[in-house]
């Protein structure tokens, strides 16, 4: 592990050219304990991992002791990236091991059953659900998600990756990451029938 | 020979946990064109997309809160600064290949905590075994322990060369790095203990290369191979 005890000083990475500089760059200068470089990775991945840590975690007052933990995990040990995988692999692997830590610790896992979720969320089955705001629907249905689960939805759906990426990040078999998503499907369908049953001939014709 | 193509409702299975990934555009042209197949006869995985992509849709503009990243950051700058002025030996020792070093040293460390009763036992027991350790020869005429640099091997070793154990942690990257940082190469090692011979390019000066390499959590020990001449001016 390189010696970061003395940081190097060096002029910050220009917003307009740290936009064209890679992850994988930023992650090289890194291991030459450039704190510019480290500066330019960590406000771009800020978002995102504050994003996915919420969405684990549904924990505000966690979040940025995850994403810290994360981050300094790459600061220490980015001379052990592999160049070979992509850099946002590398990174919400780190997250994802720091969310599932975060919540082992204050037994956050909770698991909640399909039957259960149904008593407390009050209308479910009726038609106003429809005239709920979707941001409070996404959250209600991540809520009664165990997180694995959680994880699934979000990485594929707000990230755009593909299974094989997730099962990286998630280090567990490609199979795996598409039954989790097959579940996490199946409750939200259980949980909103109507809102998830888009069956206008536009929809489906769009399908295709 | 049946030359008819499968149906493409066979794997009506494979495909359905397949949606998800056709939603979001993230399929290889095989996966997606094989889902698109599938999708002109199947009218049930139709409306599981449709309603996948509504959700696909939700989630990826789903903006959550928008929070400034600069105190945070600043915060684990803090906290990376105060890690690395903390002095070393509170870390944990390292194991493996370096882990007789540092139980050596912990050895050595811990003495004064152990029990007085253990020290006069340890004493007793060297005043007995000392006789027998000054006058028997191990098989073969060997001595039976060794140091960093053997006496006796020392001639194989120039001015210019280092004995160096890296941490267990170290990668080969950490040390090709270290190793050109110094403008030096391995010239023998791992021995069995874990040590590396590490000679200097063109006699580059042995002080600046062994406090770079002091200097480095990847490095538990650096000294010259051969003893170094007093510099001008030093006393003694």
């Amino acid at each position: 592990m390189p010696n970061r005890s003395m940081r190097k000083e060096s002029a910050p990475v220009a917003d307009a050219a740290s936009a064209e500089i890679s992850d994988t760059a930023l992650i090289a200068r890194i291991c030459a304990a450039d704190p510019a470089a480290f500066e330019t990775l960590y406000k771009r991945y800020y978002p995102k991992l504050f994003r996915f840590s919420l969405r684990m975690t549904r924990r505000l007052d966690q979040v940025e002791e995850i994403i810290n933990d994360v981050m300094y995990v790459v600061w220490k040990k980015a001379s052990s990236f592999q160049p070979e995988t992509r850099a946002s692999t590398w990174i919400f692997g780190i997250a994802y091991k720091k969310c599932l830590k975060s919540m082992a610790e204050r037994a956050q896992a909770e698991h909640l059953e399909l039957s259960d979720a149904e008593a407390l969320i009050p209308g479910v089955h009726d038609r106003g659900l429809k005239d709920v705001e979707l941001e409070d629907w996404v959250a209600v249905a991540f809520g009664h998600l165990p997180p694995d689960q959680r994880a699934v939805l979000e990485l594929a759906y707000h990230h755009g990756l593909h299974y094989q990426e997730i099962a990286q990040i998630m280090d567990c078999p490609e199979n795996t990451v598409k039954t989790r998503m097959f579940h996490a499907r199946k409750k939200i369908k259980a949980l909103y029938p109507d809102l998830l049953a888009d069956t206008t001939a536009e929809s489906l014709g769009n399908a295709l | 020979m049946n030359t008819e193509a499968p149906s493409p409702y066979a794997n009506h299975d494979q495909v359905s946990l397949l949606l998800p990934w056709y939603a979001n555009d993230s399929l290889d042209a095989a996966e997606r064109e094989q889902v698109a197949a599938h999708l002109r006869v199947c009218l049930s995985c139709r409306q599981e997309l449709a309603g996948q992509a509504a959700l696909a849709k939700r989630l990826r503009h789903d903006p959550l809160l928008e929070i400034s990243a600069k105190p945070s950051f600043e915060r684990l700058m803090r906290r990376i600064d105060a890690d690395a002025q903390a002095p070393v030996h509170r870390q944990s020792p390292p194991r493996g290949k370096t882990a007789w070093l540092a139980d050596w040293i912990a050895s050595l460390t811990d003495f004064p905590a152990k029990p007085r009763l253990a020290a006069v036992a340890a004493a007793m027991l060297l005043a007995l075994a000392l006789p027998l350790l000054l006058t028997a020869t191990p098989p073969g005429g060997q001595p039976a322990y060794h140091t960093v640099a053997d006496a006796g091997s020392l001639d194989r070793f120039t001015r210019d060369d280092l004995r160096v154990v890296f941490a267990d942690q170290a990668t080969k990257q950490d040390i090709d790095r270290l190793i050109s940082a110094i403008q030096g190469k391995i010239v023998d090692g791992p021995s069995p203990a874990g040590v590396y011979t590490i000679r200097l390019a063109g006699g580059g000066a042995v002080e600046p290369a062994l406090a770079q390499l002091r200097g480095s959590q990847s490095v538990v020990f650096a000294e010259p191979a051969l003893p170094q001449a007093a510099k001008p001016g030093q006393g003694g």
